[in-house]
């Protein structure tokens, strides 16, 4: 499976997208109002029965800057989990590309035109002569027998 | 070292650690206004104020730190995955990135 090289994608460089952040801004935004809300009602009064409401506010408050946090964090940790996932399945389909790269290129025997024997690359025999590449099919067919050095 | 730099690369560390340590000093603070009277009815506001806006601030520290983390594990993913695709370029093809359909489904 080969195509043209493709073009670097434009990837993000955080593990999160901007409505991520907007969503954690948000939460947490609430929560700060609320402790705000919940500090301001309950000094306001001297009545401890009177406070404990705006006590269980600030509680409420607290918690949902916890789930923002929470949300936040496993937002990151999916992203992360997914982009290993897909790195890994590349890595793991890259030796199957380099066999059959490798198996491409082993068919393919080197000659000295003009001449009636084929070698295989690195052939001491063909050294720094001009040689042209072609399937040993083709050569065979032009006439070259295997070299007896390398065995063509 | 150069600080600089240094703090421009580790910002988010950096400000977890401000969090927190502000979140520990706003619990202080919290602990030793309440102390300092015998009425429930005065001590309520340093709890409310002081006491969640200090848990507050610690877990938005935490949160930062482990944020750190993962943006680091996150340019680790990035190197490792421009290596692959350079040596796929090298070699004059390239393999389908799942990654990268990850990242561009997630948009």
């Amino acid at each position: 499976m080969t195509r043209p090289p493709a073009p670097l994608p434009n990837q993000q460089p955080y593990p999160w997208l901007v409505p991520d952040l907007f969503r954690w801004f948000g939460l947490l935004g609430l929560s700060l109002a609320g402790v705000v809300v919940a500090w301001w009602c309950a000094s306001g009064t001297a009545s401890f029965g009177r406070q404990l409401p705006w006590l269980d506010v600030g509680v409420v408050a607290v918690v949902i800057g916890g789930l923002g946090n929470m949300t936040w964090l496993l937002q990151g940790r999916r992203a992360l989990a997914v982009r290993r996932r897909g790195l890994l399945s590349a890595l793991t389909a890259a030796p199957e590309a380099m066999t059959a790269t490798a198996a491409a290129t082993d068919t393919e025997r080197l000659a000295v035109p003009g001449t009636t024997r084929h070698h295989r690359a690195g052939c001491p025999a063909i050294a720094g002569k001009a040689v042209e590449a072609m399937p040993a099919t083709d050569h065979e067919r032009a006439g070259r027998r295997p070299c007896g050095l390398c065995g063509g | 070292m150069d600080l600089t730099r240094w703090a421009r690369a580790q910002w988010d560390r950096i400000a977890a650690w401000l969090l927190i340590a502000g979140g520990v000093v706003t619990l202080l603070v919290g602990w030793w206004g309440v102390s300092h009277t015998a009425y429930l009815a005065e001590q309520m506001p340093y709890l409310i104020s002081a006491g969640m806006f200090g848990l507050f601030l610690l877990g938005l520290g935490a949160t930062t730190w482990l944020s750190a983390d993962l943006r680091d594990e996150w340019r680790k993913l990035d190197e490792l995955a421009d290596l692959l695709r350079s040596r796929d370029e090298t070699r004059g093809e390239a393999l389908p990135y799942p990654e990268d359909v990850a990242v561009a489904s997630r948009r």
